[in-house]
This record gives structure tokens, C-alpha cells and sequence, in this order.
């Protein structure tokens, strides 16, 4: 399982960085203290930070949510040109006029891989959102309530996140992709 | 960081071992349950960004900038394309072309804005890179639709698009990729038929070579492995057969199908050619058919309106000419006109002095305005363009109105006083001598004539000269009546 995550992670390696950063900020932000530095670890720490468990739940939530928050905004934002140039104008591999290769493809498909490099490391590390989930009886009940649902996403996309389930998905939907063309 | 266990030494009571420094101190050094003592912590809440990484996020950071800037340019874009592609898959080609047309010169004036902060005709303009891959395909593109709706006449050879957007719009103009071969094949094939023609010389329908015409131009289609060279021989064959059976269209009409098998862009071409072939057998509902096939490729072609509205009243079909017109709004001048053409030509004058007075209030003024604002300016748009050029087809038919009612005076002044008047301007401004039509050239004289108005007639003569019938009217040659010139259309100068 950890050879899957690290394995996939590899080719998401630029997201994993970015994660990894932004983690270590959050972490700098909430106080919390950092164990290792190391952000491309060969196990289920690719692309996070160690820490220390974090004793509030607001910190708890902070670093599970805000770097995933963040990556996914970078990598929203990258991806968004090739969406819309691949999908909605619907940009070739190659001019249908004079059957070159398209340049503006070859960007659109590095732009995209980027995003999604980035988007498939939203989510933090297991054992974080399972500290999240002990931690959340701290919580007064109506945020309790308010955030049930963003906790147990959090939670589904890490455990998922372990396999490299985004990593596998993003290729499945690559490759029906580049079929369906 | 690696925790350091503790192998070897024994830990008092009261005391704990650190796992990071690996000292054994006090409880109260520790927070809590917390294997790591205060210090440790605190180093731990100090530990610097990992360097190493860096490079990673200096370039992740420069792709967010490109993206941005990317994504800023194709939402720009797709503001035009979306439209414009919407209108291409409803058949709307004119409206499509004029979308793209309206979509390149607002992101060139964007561009130049962006970049040079203002005319980029001052000079050392840069281009933007994303500019660089959508402008030569956005460009290409209107020139292309344009021609794909409607300047099938000539190919402008020497542009190719430069980037292919959309799976689907690419289909329907797949010739674009072919049009050098387009060209060449369209002169080769023209030259040929011309070559086919002085070999078979004849006089009249009845002595024409028809099959040894056709055979010689169905060998050399034969030769061409080119679809466009077949298309064009269907072509040149369909005018064969016209001439040759004048008063079967059906007959020229088979050719003219099998021309788009090889040209199926080439729509506007063939179903022109079969209307014309049934106009000259005067059987309109053909006529209307071959318009009304135009209409399904392209709903934005007006001037098949025109034609199934002209065909439909020559045919006695009421239904269809109004709902033909009822495609333009009653103040058009294209409806104004062909409303009062065929007021005149039933001999309802009541009713073409009524299409007049309600032109009077809006097209005339319209007009006006148009042409005020375009002294004022010293230019015109492009749709106030159009609207002016189909308010002197307008004029045109006014100007006759008046001739029947025997108001030469009245004729003059909407003749020359108005529709000259703004077409000479126009052209003056615009380098355009296309408002100076026949009909236009051949009314206005005939008028200034009439009102023995000899600057006028050297001036109508300095922009061209009226056709031949229009000529023995005024000189007398042909006599005939206002009415018989206008209503009865014994003679056509207009």
C-alpha cells in the first residue's frame, strides 16, 4: 500500500512538493511542531511533513484543510486554461488544415498535468484526519455540525489518497480521454 | 527526524528520556504525555522550509503566472468563439462570420491595449505569445466562414488556418486545408471549358454538340483525381445542359447535385445555378426549391429570402413571399424594396405609395442619420454600411414610384438628390464603388434626363456610364411609357 502511494505519488511529484510546503506553513502558522523536513519520504509521507499531533481541533482542522485548500486553488487555476481550451474549444492534437502537430495542445496537455498533479494532493494524511476525528469532540456542537461533512470528506479522500486512488483515477480519465479523441 | 530510543541507561523516577536529544530530564521539561522535552519542541517549531525544494515551487509558481495569463486570453476568446461556434452548428454562417470578425478586431484593440498601451500601429508592438496561436486561426477562420457562406467565387489560396479549435465546425470546413488545390483546380478547370467551348463552335441551343461537350469535360474529370476538378466539370456541365435545355431546369439540375458530392461546401455555387436554370424555364416553384435548399444550409442568407420572396410573387405564391419577407423587419429597406418592386409591378400603386409613406418614416431617416454620421465622421460602420447600400436599392425602386406617378421632379430628387448623392460620398470615403449599382447609375440618368439636369448627367457619367436600353429611352430609340418601362416590364433598367 505504501509502495502504491509513494509510486504514484512519484508522478505526481510536483504536487506532492507544493503540499508538502504548504503543509510545513500551516504547521509554522499553528505552532505545531515539525519532526521531519523531509517532504518526499519513501512511505505514506510523500508529500507531507511529520509532526506532532496537534492539541486543538482548530489546529487539527487547519492543518488537514487549508493546505489541501490551497493546492487545489493552484491547481484549479493551472488547469482551468486547458480545460477550457481542450474541452469547451475543443483543441486538437493536431491542425485538422495542415495536420501539424498543435503547439497550443502540447500546452494545454502540461498545464493540465500540472493541475491535476496538483489536485490529486488535496487531501492530508490518514493518520491526520483520524487525529481530526478524536479531536472534534473539543468542538462546540454547532461547529461540530457545520464541519461533519467537510471532516468526513477529508477523511474518505486520505484513506482513498493511500492507494493512490486520485493518481489512479486521473489516469483512467486520461486514458479514456485520449481514446475517445 | 529519527527518534533515538533509549538501550542503555535506566530512568528515575520523576525523570523521562527525550527521544530527540536523548537526554534524560525532568517531568516537568516535558508537556504532557510528550516524549520530546520543551527544547526540542521549541527547536521543532522552528524548523526552516526545506530548500532542496525549491526550484520545484519557483517553477510551479512561474506555470501559475503563464496559466493565469493563459486563462485571461481564452476566457477573452471563448467570449467571441462560444457565440460564434453556436451559431455555425445552428447554420447560421453569416452570423457566425460576422462574430468572428467582431471577436479578432476587439482582441486585437484588447492586445493592444494590454501591450502597448495603445495603437500598435505607433510601432514595436509585442506579440503576445498566446495571441500568436489563437489570432492567425481566429482570422483564418472569419476570412474562411466568410467564404464558405458566401464568397465562393474566390479562394483566397494563400491563407491556411493556423490552429484547428473545434472537432466539429472543422468538419464543415474541411476544404480549408484543401484550397490551394481549390484555386488552381478552379482556374485549370475555367481554362479548360473555355478551351472546350471554342472546340465545339455552334450557334443556337438546337445545333450545340451537347454530348461530345460533355464528353470532353467528363474525360478530363476523369484524368483529375482532384474533387475539386470533378466538382467544377459537374459544374461547367450544369451550365452546358441550361443552355442546351432551356426550359427543362430538372435537366441541368441532376449536374448541379452531382457537384456537391465532390463540393458539398459549395452549396451557395450549385443551388444558384439550378434557381437561375429554373428562372429561365419559368418554373418558379423549381426556383424557390433550389433557394429554399441554400436556407437549409445557411438560415442567415438573405438575399434567398429576397430571391424565394421575388420567386414566390412572380409565381403567384402570396404564403410564401410574405413568409419569405416576414424574415426582415418592416422598416428593412431590403423588405421596403421588394415590397414596393412588387407594388409596381402588379400595378397597385396605392399600395407601393403606401410601403413609400412608411419608409418615409423610418428608412428615409435612417438613412439620413447614417449619412450625417457618416460626414461627421468621415467613416462608416460596417452595419450602418449595409444598412445604407440596401436603403439605395430602395431609392432605386422609390425613384420609379415616382416616374409612374409622372413626377420626373419628385424621381430626380430621390434618384440623384438622395440615393446618388449617398453613394457618392460613400465611395469617397470608402474607396467602394459597389453602391454605384446599374439599377442606380440607370435611374439616376434617366431622371436627371428627364429634368434636363446637365450636371447632374455629367456627374452620374463621371462615375459610369447607364446600360444600353436606358440610353435609347433617353435618346428616343425605345419609346416607351413610364408604366410600360416599370409595371409591365417590358424593358429592365432597374
Amino acid at each position: 500500500m505504501t509502495q502504491f502511494f509513494w509510486i504514484f505519488g512519484c508522478l505526481t511529484v510536483c504536487g506532492a512538493v507544493l503540499r508538502a510546503y504548504f503543509e510545513h506553513l500551516t504547521l509554522k502558522l499553528c505552532r505545531v511542531p515539525v519532526e521531519d523536513r523531509t517532504y518526499l519520504q519513501r512511505n505514506e509521507l510523500f508529500g507531507h511533513v511529520e509532526h506532532k499531533p496537534a492539541q486543538s481541533f482548530a489546529k487539527n482542522f487547519c492543518i488537514c484543510f487549508l493546505p489541501g485548500l490551497l493546492v487545489c486553488l493552484i491547481g484549479a487555476l493551472i488547469a482551468l486554461p486547458a480545460v477550457l481550451q481542450l474541452f469547451v474549444m475543443g483543441v486538437m492534437p493536431r491542425n485538422i488544415a495542415d495536420g501539424r502537430v498543435s503547439v497550443m495542445f502540447i500546452v494545454c496537455a502540461v498545464l493540465l498535468y500540472f493541475g491535476v498533479s496538483l489536485l490529486c494532493h488535496a487531501f492530508p494524511t490518514y493518520e491526520d484526519t483520524l487525529y481530526l476525528w478524536e479531536n472534534r469532540k473539543q468542538a462546540h456542537p454547532a461547529v461540530r455540525i457545520l464541519l461533519f461533512i467537510p471532516i468526513v470528506c477529508l477523511r474518505a479522500g486520505a484513506f482513498l489518497a493511500r492507494f493512490g486512488f486520485w493518481q489512479i483515477a486521473a489516469a483512467a480519465a486520461a486514458v479514456v480521454w485520449i481514446i475517445r479523441m | 527526524m529519527k527518534e533515538l530510543e533509549n538501550t542503555s541507561q535506566s530512568v528515575p523516577k520523576g525523570k523521562r528520556f527525550c527521544t530527540i536529544c536523548g537526554e534524560v530530564k525532568r517531568v516537568h521539561y516535558f508537556e504532557g504525555d510528550s516524549t520530546h522535552c520543551s527544547a526540542c519542541c521549541e527547536k521543532m517549531l522552528h524548523t526552516r522550509l526545506n530548500a532542496r525544494y525549491i526550484p520545484f515551487v519557483l517553477v510551479l509558481l512561474a506555470v501559475l503566472a503563464a496559466s493565469v495569463f493563459l486563462s485571461v486570453q481564452t476566457v477573452s476568446f471563448c467570449r467571441g468563439f462560444l457565440p460564434a461556434r453556436e451559431a455555425m452548428r445552428d447554420k447560421r454562417l453569416t452570423d457566425a462570420n460576422e462574430l468572428y470578425a467582431d471577436m479578432i478586431s476587439g482582441a486585437s484593440e484588447r492586445n493592444a491595449r494590454l501591450l502597448v498601451g495603445g495603437n500598435p500601429d505607433d510601432g514595436g508592438s509585442i506579440p503576445a505569445p498566446t495571441w500568436t496561436f489563437f489570432e492567425p486561426g481566429a482570422r483564418t477562420w472569419a476570412r474562411y466562414l466568410d467564404t464558405y457562406a458566401m464568397v465562393y467565387s474566390t479562394y483566397d489560396a494563400s491563407s491556411v488556418a493556423q490552429s484547428s479549435l473545434d472537432a466539429e465546425t472543422c468538419a464543415r470546413v474541411r476544404m480549408i486545408a484543401d484550397l490551394y488545390k481549390a484555386k488552381q483546380a478552379y482556374e485549370d478547370t475555367l481554362a479548360y471549358a473555355s478551351e472546350v467551348e471554342a472546340a465545339h463552335p455552334f450557334e443556337g441551343a438546337e445545333n450545340m454538340p451537347f454530348d461530345e461537350i460533355i464528353g470532353d469535360l467528363t474525360a478530363h474529370a476523369d484524368k483529375s483525381g482532384s474533387r475539386f476538378v470533378k466538382g467544377y466539370i459537374e459544374y461547367y456541365k450544369g451550365m452546358a445542359a441550361k443552355f442546351y435545355k432551356a426550359d427543362d431546369p430538372s435537366f441541368s439540375a441532376a449536374y448541379f447535385e452531382n457537384m456537391l458530392r465532390y463540393l458539398p461546401n459549395d452549396f451557395m455555387t450549385a443551388y444558384t445555378a439550378e434557381a437561375d436554370a429554373a428562372i429561365q424555364a419559368q418554373d418558379y416553384d423549381a426556383a424557390i426549391g433550389a433557394y429554399e435548399k441554400i436556407l437549409e444550409k445557411n438560415r442567415n442568407e438573405t438575399d434567398a429570402y429576397l430571391s424565394v420572396a421575388e420567386m414566390a410573387f412572380l409565381g403567384g405564391n402570396d404564403e410564401k413571399r410574405t413568409a419569405a419577407l416576414a424574415h426582415f423587419d418592416e422598416d428593412d429597406p431590403q423588405r421596403l424594396r421588394m415590397e414596393m418592386r412588387f407594388a409596381l409591378r402588379s400595378g397597385k400603386l396605392d399600395e407601393a405609395v403606401n410601403v413609400r409613406e412608411r419608409a418615409a418614416r423610418t428608412a428615409d431617416v435612417k438613412a439620413e442619420e447614417i449619412f450625417n454620421k457618416m460626414l461627421a465622421d468621415q467613416a462608416i460602420d460596417t452595419d450602418n454600411r449595409t444598412v445604407l447600400l440596401n436603403y439605395l436599392s430602395y431609392a432605386v425602386e422609390n425613384a420609379a414610384l415616382a416616374l409612374v406617378q409622372g413626377d420626373a421632379k419628385t424621381a430626380f430628387t430621390i434618384a440623384y438628390g438622395g440615393a446618388f448623392n449617398y453613394a457618392y460620398y460613400y465611395a469617397y470615403l470608402t474607396n467602394d464603388s459597389g453602391a454605384f449599382s446599374k439599377p442606380l447609375i440607370n435611374i439616376a440618368t434617366l431622371c436627371a434626363s428627364l429634368v434636363k439636369d446637365q450636371d447632374a448627367l455629367k456627374a452620374i457619367r463621371e462615375i459610369g456610364a447607364c446600360d444600353a436600353t436606358t440610353q435609347d429611352l433617353i435618346d428616343g430609340k425605345l419609346k416607351m411609357t413610364m408604366r410600360e418601362l416599370f409595371v409591365e416590364r417590358k424593358a429592365e433598367i432597374i
